[in-house]
């Protein structure tokens, strides 16, 4: 991934400031300081990517406001839905099929996240640990395949 | 001093979104604050070196579970009128006092030292100790969370109301 | 992972099998219910021989299996064969309730299965985080369990009830398995008492953590003050599957209370004994005192199950001395209730949600047969001679005399006692009392009826001869 100079160098500064920090003269305990130093690094993409997004979403919405004019009507306040007029409001009640599509999303969301420590591992586990990984996705599959099969991912 | 630094912003925000999940009125807002709580609570563990656990506390946690919250708070709808009168007039003063109680037991707890910990406390978090461990000595209960969701992806459609077919 | 032995995990690798292919074959042939009743009982029958067979095996070398994950001895065996007999009696007696539902039958079947997996790792588990787990699969099946009638409005309150209620107290066994992590560093049941933490025994953290773990359990095999739930969940629950539950529970719940607080905590037994004689005399009190004013047999049962929380509790205060009684009464207890909820199941229905008792006026000319399985079952809960539960009672007795506690075997032959009067109350409704107005035909399905006989045989014979047991039990014991 090709950086962004400005993320680079928000990087750059906050690994600056943490080397000075840990080797003033009358700096802290240097091991300490090692550690503190190694996470930062790893999650500074992270931070700073945070900090630039927050600053544009503040920085476009404020200056729109400013610059827009501001004529409120109702039906501008009306729900956006592909030009129909909505039916009911957008806080009504939904129905139960949308909570077993979030389920089955949550089943495999877990899943997912196990198969990421076992992907990296999968050398060192071996044919053992295909297997583990193997039977794992199965018994969730059963899950989904028994949810379609019963017909509760079918709108009707 | 980084570390303090980013304990006490991260954990002001996660008392904030736990407050907000508490005091909230709608309870897609109170969704919203515990979504905030759980991003801050994420950041703490990267701060303690637990950084599988916490891509799990966003993937999972304030991802999927959430949405799995927010389905069943627009399930029940949230423009329904609702009953907010306290039953039992002895919860608020109830609760007041078991938390201060559970206080006072962490300082008493904490105070006297008697936490032995682990000697695998030391193990850093990253992804590749998490996998050594889980899929070695921690391998049967792996594989027995599958039954887990198994039994909600079932249950959740033999309790829900769909109108199976009988095929007779 | 060291010491992969699958004959340990036998039994339950053969009814995830029989899960898998009922669900699989469900939704993929739609098949007759008699497939599903092939396909579950072959899982339970292979499930049972392969559990006899880990109980050959446990006698001659047990050992921690699964990187101490489970224990593989004659209490997981042992444990392993009584639930999956109480389950396959538990599906005899639902059946009906299957059948009369063709869509979700399958499920129900399932449910129950899963229900026994999750009781079979509890009692096999070697390490904290697997007793959690194994309560959670049980748990959370059970749950559906409890609401599967969806039309009814008791069925529903019992679902939610018990849901609400058992996330807390799972929650709450969470947290002390936490604690007891915190104290020592360990989750392994068999390290806990070892030798690197001889000299933190007494600590509050550890101390606060076995209360949390007693209380959770304490929970889910409903023994008082955590008893609140049980009646209307068992009352709420469809009649046909409520001795199952019950059953299945309590027998899972003691042996995991007993293999975490005789193992793990032998130690503090000082601490943790007079407190879980505590909630036995509650629970005897409570579930007998309160038995006494129902006039509903569902709820009343629910009450004596309350009650007989406390009577196998009278097992445990004594420690690792009283973990054959503990067995000899639960198995026994377990084998009476679902005889007590099948009789109930026949008479008002598989799906029912309540069971007056006036419905039992007249029933001994109406079916002998029920009459009889009924007045066995409840002489046995009282606690009469030459029944199982004489012998089951007059263990747990011994076990808690034997450890000092006079003043606890006392209440519990006061209990027992005042516990006569509600039991042979439903024996004069079944036999004395004048029917007055026309009862509904009694109905019952040549599987209930298989079922009602065998525990009423077990329940005769473990009574007049309790030995074979005793010995079985007396080698049914945690690693």
């Amino acid at each position: 991934m090709v950086r962004r100079p400005i993320l680079r160098n928000l990087e750059l500064g906050a690994a600056t400031a943490i080397f000075v920090y840990c080797h003033a003269a009358d700096g802290p305990n240097q091991e300490h300081c090692f550690r503190v130093t190694e996470y930062f690094q790893d999650y500074i993409t992270v931070f700073a990517y945070l900090a630039f997004g927050v600053i544009l979403a503040l920085l476009l919405l404020s200056v729109a406001s400013l610059i827009r004019p501001s004529r409120p009507t109702p039906a501008k306040a009306m729900s956006y839905e592909s030009g129909i007029d909505p039916v009911g409001g957008g806080w009504s009640q939904t129905h139960i099929r949308y909570y077993v599509f979030a389920l089955l999303f949550l089943i495999f969301d877990v899943e997912a996240v196990f198969i990421f420590p076992w992907a990296i591992r999968l050398e060192q586990l071996g044919w053992f640990g295909l297997w583990e990984m193997l039977v794992f996705i199965a018994i969730l599959l059963l899950g989904l395949v028994y949810a379609i099969r019963k017909g509760v991912l079918k709108w009707e | 001093m980084t570390e303090l630094v980013l304990f006490v912003l991260f954990g002001i925000g996660a008392l904030a979104g736990a407050i907000m999940m508490v005091i909230s009125r709608n309870p897609v807002y109170s969704a919203l604050g515990l979504i905030a709580a759980m991003f801050s609570i994420a950041v703490l563990y990267v701060v303690n070196g637990a950084h599988f656990v916490a891509a799990v506390q966003i993937i999972v946690y304030a991802g999927a579970v959430m949405t799995l919250f927010l389905f069943v708070i627009m399930l029940i709808g949230v423009d329904q009128p609702e009953d907010t009168s306290e039953q039992l007039p002895i919860q608020r003063p109830a609760a007041l006092a078991l938390g201060a109680l559970l206080l006072v037991g962490f300082l008493i707890v904490i105070g006297a030292g008697t936490l032995a910990g682990s000697d695998e406390g030391s193990v850093v978090g990253t992804v590749e100790a998490i996998a050594d461990e889980l899929f070695t000595n921690w391998l049967l209960p792996f594989e027995v969370t599958t039954l887990l969701l198994v039994i909600a992806s079932v249950g959740a459609i033999v309790l829900a109301q769909f109108k199976l077919r009988d095929r007779r | 992972m060291t010491n992969a032995l699958y004959i340990g995990i036998g039994p339950i690798i053969a009814v995830t099998l029989g899960v898998v292919v009922l669900l699989m074959v469900e939704v993929t042939l739609h098949p007759a219910t008699r497939v599903w009743r092939l396909i579950s009982f072959g899982s339970l029958i292979s499930g049972f021989i392969l559990a006899i067979v880990q109980w050959a095996d446990a006698a001659n070398n047990p050992q921690p299996i699964f990187s101490h994950m489970l224990m593989h001895d004659g209490f997981s065996a042992f444990g392993s064969i009584v639930l999956i007999i109480v389950a396959a009696l538990g599906l005899l007696v639902a059946w009906p309730l299957v059948e009369n539902d063709r869509a979700r039958g399958a499920e129900l079947v399932a449910l129950v299965l899963l229900t026994t997996i999750g009781l079979m790792l509890l009692v096999s588990a070697a390490n904290l985080m697997m007793v959690f787990l194994g309560l959670e699969v049980a748990s959370i099946s059970l749950y559906v369990i409890a609401g599967f009638i969806r039309k009814g409005a008791r069925s529903n309150e019992a679902a939610v009830k018990y849901f609400l209620l058992g996330s807390f107290a799972s929650a709450v066994f969470l947290y002390g398995v936490a604690l007891v992590y915190a104290g020592t560093g360990t989750l392994e049941i068999t390290a806990i008492a070892g030798p690197q933490f001889a000299g933190l025994t007494q600590t509050p953290v550890l101390l606060v953590g076995i209360g949390l773990i007693v209380v959770g359990l304490g929970f889910k095999v409903s023994a008082a003050p955590f008893h609140m739930w049980a009646p209307d969940v068992y009352q709420g629950s469809a009649s046909g599957v409520t001795g199952f539950m019950n059953a299945g529970a309590k027998i899972a719940g003691f042996a995991a209370l007993a293999r975490i607080l005789v193992v793990s905590f032998d130690a503090q037994r000082g601490d943790w004994g007079p407190a879980l004689a505590v909630v036995a005399a509650l629970s005897m009190v409570v579930g007998t005192v309160l038995a006494i004013t129902q006039t509903d047999l569902k709820r009343m049962l629910a009450y004596s199950s309350v009650a007989h929380a406390g009577f196998i509790m009278t097992a445990l205060v004594g420690g690792g001395a009283g973990i054959d009684a503990l067995w000899f009464y639960v198995v026994t207890y377990a084998f009476q209730v679902v005889g007590a909820f099948g009789v109930v199941a026949a008479i008002s229905g598989v799906a029912s949600d309540e069971s007056a008792l006036k419905q039992y006026v007249g029933l001994g000319r109406r079916s002998p047969f029920l009459a009889g399985v009924l007045s066995l079952m409840m002489l046995a809960m009282a606690g009469i001679p030459l029944t199982a539960g004489f012998a089951g009672k007059f263990g747990v007795f011994r076990a808690a005399l034997e450890a000092g506690y006079t003043w606890l075997v006392v209440l519990a032959l006061v209990a027992s006692a005042v516990g006569l009067y509600f039991y042979l109350r439903v024996i004069v409704r079944v036999y004395i009392d004048q029917e007055t107005a026309e009862q509904p035909r009694v109905v019952i399905t040549d599987g209930m009826r298989f079922a009602l006989t065998t525990v009423a045989v077990l329940t005769v014979a473990f009574g007049v001869n309790p030995a074979p047991l005793l010995t079985v039990v007396s080698n049914a014991l945690p690693f």
